[in-house]
C-alpha cells in the first residue's frame, strides 16, 4: 500500500511521481484555502467509482443474512425484502401519500413563513444599526433556547393542533435564516460599497448589483441548514403530537411493534432530508453561478 | 445621549418583560400562559431548594456527558481511519452520508423497538448526535492539511508519523474544536430532547414534561431557561478551552 | 552582536573541507503530460555549481525556474538527465539540501524555536545540542528575542528569516531560494538581501537563489543564470566578478544589470 496520511501526502517514492503534476499546480496555486482544495480534490474524484457500491451493497447483504440467520425473529430484524413489500403496500393504500403530503404541507408553510421572517428580520437587523442595537441582543438570547426545548411550553400555549407544529418549524426555520441574512449583509467587504459609491452609483441599482449578490451566497447557505433542522424538528413534534404525518406513522409502528413500517419512515426521512439538502444545493449552483468554476 | 445610547439593546427584553407581566396581571385566563414573573422566580427558588432541578440538571448533564465522550471519541476515531486509509474511507463514507441523512429524531422509534426504552436508549441518541459532527469535522480537517506544510515534512524527511504528529494532526486541530463545540451542542439538545420519547426518569426534559401535564407554566419556563443557560455555558466552555489549544491561530 | 555569532561558526564542522555541495546538473529534461498532450518544462539543461558558490537564477514567470529548484531539492523525482550532488543523484528530498520557500512556510502552531528545531526532528542528536544549534541559528538571522513567538506575531520579513534558519539549521550542503524575498516590501527586501549576504560569508553552504529581481540576482550571485521560457531552458550564465559588499550604484554592477535586464525584456529583438 502506498503511503498516505492525507489524499497521498507522505512523499514515498512512487507516490510522487504519480502526483508531481497535482502537486506542480497546487504549488503554482500558492497558498491559500485553494491548496486545501487542490488537495481534496483527486480524492473526491477516485471516489467516483463503483467503490462506493461497496458498502451499501455489503449492508444490505448482512441485513439480509441476519434476518434470515434465526438469531433474531424476523419481527425484529426484518428482512429487507419485507421492509420494501410493507413499502409497497404503503403506495398502493395511499397511506404513505396521505402522510408524506402532510408532513411535507406543514414543512412547506412553517419553513415558508419562518423564512420570510429570518429574511427580514436579518436584514433589517443588518442594514440598519439602529435595529442592531436594539433587536440583536434579544436575538441572540433567544437563539440560545433550542427548538426541543421549546415543545412543552409550545404545547401548553398552542394545543396540539396543526398551529403549535408550524410555529416551531417556522421558529426552528427563522433562527438560522436570520442570523444567516444578518451576517451576510454585515459581511459585505467594504470595498465592494466604496466601489459603488465612487461611481455613484443609485441606491436601488446598489441594492440590487452589489448588495444583494453578495449576501445571496451566505444567505442561501443558511437556508439550506435551516430546512434539515426544521424537518428534523418537525419529524420530532410529529412523534409526539400529531395525527397525521410521517413520524406519527413510525410513531405508531412503534407503539404496535411493526419495526418494518417504523424502517420504512426511517429510509423515507432520510431519502427526504437528503432531496431537501441536495436540492438546495443545486439551486445554491444555479444562483450563484460565478461562485463555481 | 451617547451613554444611554448604549443600552438600546435593554429596551425590547424590557418592554417584553413589562407586556409579559401586564398579561398576566390581567385575568386568571391570562395569569394561567402568562405566569405572573415573580412566581416563576418564587419556584425556581423552591425547585433550586428542594434539590429537584438540580438533581434533574445533573441527570441530563450526565448523559450529556457520557454521550459526547462515547460519541465524540468514536467519531474522532472513524474521521481519522477515513482520512488516513483509502481503504476505510470507500469503505465507510459512503454509509456515513447515507446514515447522516435521517434526522436524529428519526431513529427514536426504531432504538426504542430495538433497544428498548431505558436510559441505554437515550443514551444511545446523545452518542449518536455526538459522533456525526465529530466524524466529519476530523475527517476534513485532517484530510484538508496545506499542500506547502506537507511539502516542508517531505523536505525534512519527518516520515508518516512524524507528520502525522507534527504537522497533520495540529493543523486539523481547529477543525476537530469545530466539531467539539458542535457535538456539545447537539448531545445537550438531544440529551433533553430524548426525554421526552422514552421513559420518564430524571431530566431536564422530563421535568418540563410533568410541568406541562401539571399545567405549570413556570416550571415550563424554568426548565427553558436552565436549559439555554447551561448551553450557553457548556459552548463558552469549549471555545475557552479551544482559546488554549489554538493559541497559534491569528486572533479573528 | 554577529560577531560573537561569527566566531562560534568560523571554528564550526561546516566549514571542513569535508562538506563539498558541489551540483552538477546534465541534460535535464522535465516534461509534464496534461489530457495528452506533453509540455515541455525544462529542455537540457546542464549546470555545474561549486562548493560554496552562490548562484542566482533568473527568468520570466514560466520559465521552469521553480520547477528547477523543485527537482533539485527532490520534491519531484520524475525528470531525464542527471541531476548530482557530490556525485550522488538526487532522486527524493534529503537533509543535504535545504529550501526556503516564497511564502516562508512556517508551521503556524509552532513557535519560531520550534519551527527551526522541526528540521532536526528526524536527526540523531542529543537534546542539548539540538538546542544550542537552534539558539545558534536564532542569533544568526538577528531573531533573539522571538524565539517563543508563533509565526502570526512576526512581521515579513522576520518570519523569512526564521524561515531561513529551519533551512540552515541541519546544515545542508545546499541550500535552495525560491524567491525567498519576492513577498516582501521594497525596504526589507534590500534590507534582507543584506542580510543573507552576511549569512553567506558564515556560511558555507552552496546557494542557489530564484528571483524575479535581476538587481537582487547580481547583488548577491558569484554568477547569474538567465533562463528563457517555453521551453524552460538556460539562455545565457553571467558571471558577476564584483567583491562583496556590492554597490548597487556602481557603473560595474549597473552595467551587468541592465545587460541582464536587457535579454529579460527582450530589448534585443521585438516582442
Amino acid at each position: 500500500m502506498v503511503d498516505q496520511v492525507t489524499g497521498g501526502s507522505v512523499f514515498s517514492a512512487q507516490a510522487k511521481t504519480r502526483r508531481s503534476l497535482e502537486s506542480f499546480f497546487s504549488w503554482l496555486a500558492a497558498s491559500g484555502p485553494k491548496t486545501a482544495v487542490a488537495a481534496n480534490a483527486p480524492r473526491t474524484l477516485k471516489r467516483t467509482g463503483l467503490t462506493i457500491l461497496l458498502s451499501p451493497v455489503l449492508l444490505l447483504a448482512g441485513w439480509f443474512a441476519l434476518s434470515h440467520s434465526g438469531l433474531f425473529p424476523t419481527e425484529v430484524v426484518v428482512p429487507p425484502e419485507e421492509v420494501a413489500a410493507t413499502f409497497w403496500d404503503m403506495v398502493r393504500s395511499g397511506d404513505l401519500q396521505r402522510n408524506l403530503s402532510s408532513s411535507l404541507g406543514r414543512l412547506a408553510i412553517g419553513y415558508g413563513i419562518g423564512a420570510g421572517i429570518g429574511l427580514l428580520l436579518g436584514s433589517f437587523m443588518g442594514l440598519s444599526r439602529n435595529a442592531e442595537a436594539y433587536l440583536h441582543p434579544t436575538f441572540q438570547l433567544i437563539r440560545q433556547l433550542p427548538t426541543i426545548a421549546l415543545i412543552p411550553g409550545f404545547i401548553m400555549v398552542l394545543g396540539i393542533g396543526e398551529t403549535v407544529k408550524i410555529v416551531l418549524v417556522a421558529k426552528a426555520t427563522a433562527l438560522p435564516v436570520a442570523l444567516a441574512a444578518f451576517e451576510g449583509v454585515k459581511g459585505i467587504p467594504r470595498v465592494y460599497l466604496d466601489v459603488a459609491d465612487i461611481y455613484k452609483i443609485r441606491p436601488l441599482t446598489r441594492f440590487f448589483r452589489v448588495i444583494l449578490p453578495a449576501t445571496v451566497p451566505p444567505v442561501l447557505s443558511g437556508m439550506r441548514i435551516a430546512l434539515s433542522r426544521s424537518w428534523m424538528v418537525l419529524v420530532g413534534t410529529e412523534l409526539l403530537i400529531a395525527d397525521s404525518g410521517i413520524g406519527q406513522m413510525m410513531e405508531w409502528g412503534r407503539q404496535v411493534f411493526r419495526i418494518d413500517l417504523v424502517l420504512v419512515g426511517v429510509v423515507i426521512t432520510g431519502v427526504i432530508g437528503f432531496t431537501l439538502d441536495k436540492s438546495f444545493r443545486l439551486l445554491e449552483r444555479r444562483l450563484v453561478r460565478w461562485r463555481y468554476r | 445621549m451617547l451613554t444611554l445610547s448604549r443600552f438600546r439593546g435593554f429596551v425590547l427584553p424590557i418592554a417584553l418583560i413589562m407586556l409579559w407581566s401586564a398579561l398576566s396581571h390581567r385575568d386568571a385566563a391570562h395569569s394561567f400562559i402568562f405566569v405572573p414573573l415573580e412566581n416563576v422566580v418564587a419556584s425556581a427558588r423552591e425547585m433550586f431548594l428542594n434539590g429537584e432541578l438540580s438533581r434533574n440538571w445533573t441527570a441530563s448533564l450526565i448523559r450529556t456527558s457520557s454521550g459526547f465522550a462515547i460519541g465524540s471519541g468514536i467519531g474522532i476515531a472513524v474521521g481519522s481511519i477515513m482520512a488516513i486509509s483509502r481503504f476505510a474511507d470507500r469503505l465507510i463514507n459512503p454509509l456515513y452520508q447515507a446514515v447522516r441523512q435521517v434526522p436524529l429524531m428519526g431513529f427514536i422509534p426504531l432504538i426504542s423497538l430495538w433497544f428498548g426504552n431505558g436510559e441505554s436508549s437515550k443514551l444511545f441518541i446523545v452518542s449518536l448526535a455526538a459522533f456525526y459532527p465529530m466524524v466529519l469535522n476530523t475527517y476534513e480537517g485532517l484530510i484538508n492539511t496545506e499542500k506547502k506544510y506537507l511539502s516542508v515534512a517531505s523536505v525534512f524527511k519527518l516520515g508518516r508519523w512524524r507528520t502525522l504528529r507534527y504537522v497533520t494532526l495540529p493543523s486539523a486541530l481547529p477543525s476537530i474544536f469545530t466539531g467539539l463545540m458542535q457535538a456539545t451542542a447537539f448531545a445537550w439538545l438531544s440529551s433533553v430532547g430524548s426525554e421526552f420519547f422514552f421513559n420518564p426518569g430524571p431530566g431536564l426534559g422530563n421535568m418540563m414534561l410533568n410541568a406541562q401535564a401539571a399545567f405549570r407554566m413556570d416550571a415550563v419556563l424554568l426548565s427553558v431557561i436552565a436549559i439555554g443557560v447551561t448551553g450557553f455555558g457548556m459552548n463558552f466552555l469549549v471555545q475557552r478551552a479551544s482559546r488554549v489549544f489554538l493559541r497559534w491561530r491569528s486572533t479573528r | 552582536m554577529s560577531g560573537g555569532a561569527m566566531a562560534r561558526l568560523d571554528d564550526d564542522k561546516r566549514s571542513e573541507p569535508s562538506h563539498p555541495g558541489a551540483l552538477a546538473i546534465k541534460s535535464l529534461n522535465k516534461r509534464y503530460r496534461m489530457d495528452g498532450r506533453i509540455l515541455q518544462v525544462l529542455q537540457d539543461i546542464d549546470l555545474n555549481i561549486l562548493p560554496g558558490e552562490f548562484v542566482s537564477i533568473v527568468g520570466r514567470s514560466g520559465c521552469g525556474k521553480s520547477t528547477l529548484l523543485r527537482l533539485i531539492v527532490g520534491l519531484e523525482a520524475d525528470y531525464d538527465g542527471d541531476i548530482l550532488l557530490d556525485d550522488q543523484p538526487i532522486r527524493s528530498t534529503s537533509l543535504d539540501r535545504g529550501i526556503v520557500f516564497q511564502d516562508h512556510s512556517l508551521l503556524p502552531w509552532m513557535t519560531v524555536e520550534q519551527n527551526i528545531g522541526f528540521a532536526l526532528l528526524t536527526l540523531d542528536l542529543p537534546e542539548s545540542e539540538k538546542k544550542r544549534r537552534v539558539a545558534e541559528h536564532i542569533d544568526l538571522v538577528n531573531l533573539s528575542g522571538f524565539a517563543k513567538a508563533y509565526p502570526r506575531e512576526l512581521s515579513g520579513g522576520m518570519a523569512q528569516r526564521a524561515a531561513i534558519a529551519r533551512a540552515l539549521v541541519n546544515e545542508p550542503k545546499i541550500l535552495l531560494l525560491d524567491e525567498p524575498l519576492g513577498a516582501l516590501d521594497a525596504l526589507t527586501r534590500i534590507h534582507l538581501q543584506r542580510e543573507l549576504q552576511r549569512i553567506r560569508t558564515q556560511n558555507r553552504s552552496t546557494m542557489i537563489m530564484v528571483t524575479h529581481d535581476v538587481e537582487e540576482a547580481v547583488y548577491l550571485g558569484d554568477r547569474v543564470v538567465v533562463m528563457d521560457a517555453n521551453p524552460g531552458r538556460i539562455g545565457r550564465v553571467v558571471t558577476v566578478p564584483l567583491p562583496h559588499p556590492r554597490d548597487r550604484g556602481s557603473r560595474a554592477f549597473q552595467h551587468i544589470r541592465d545587460e541582464i535586464l536587457a535579454d529579460l525584456t527582450g530589448a534585443h529583438d521585438t516582442d
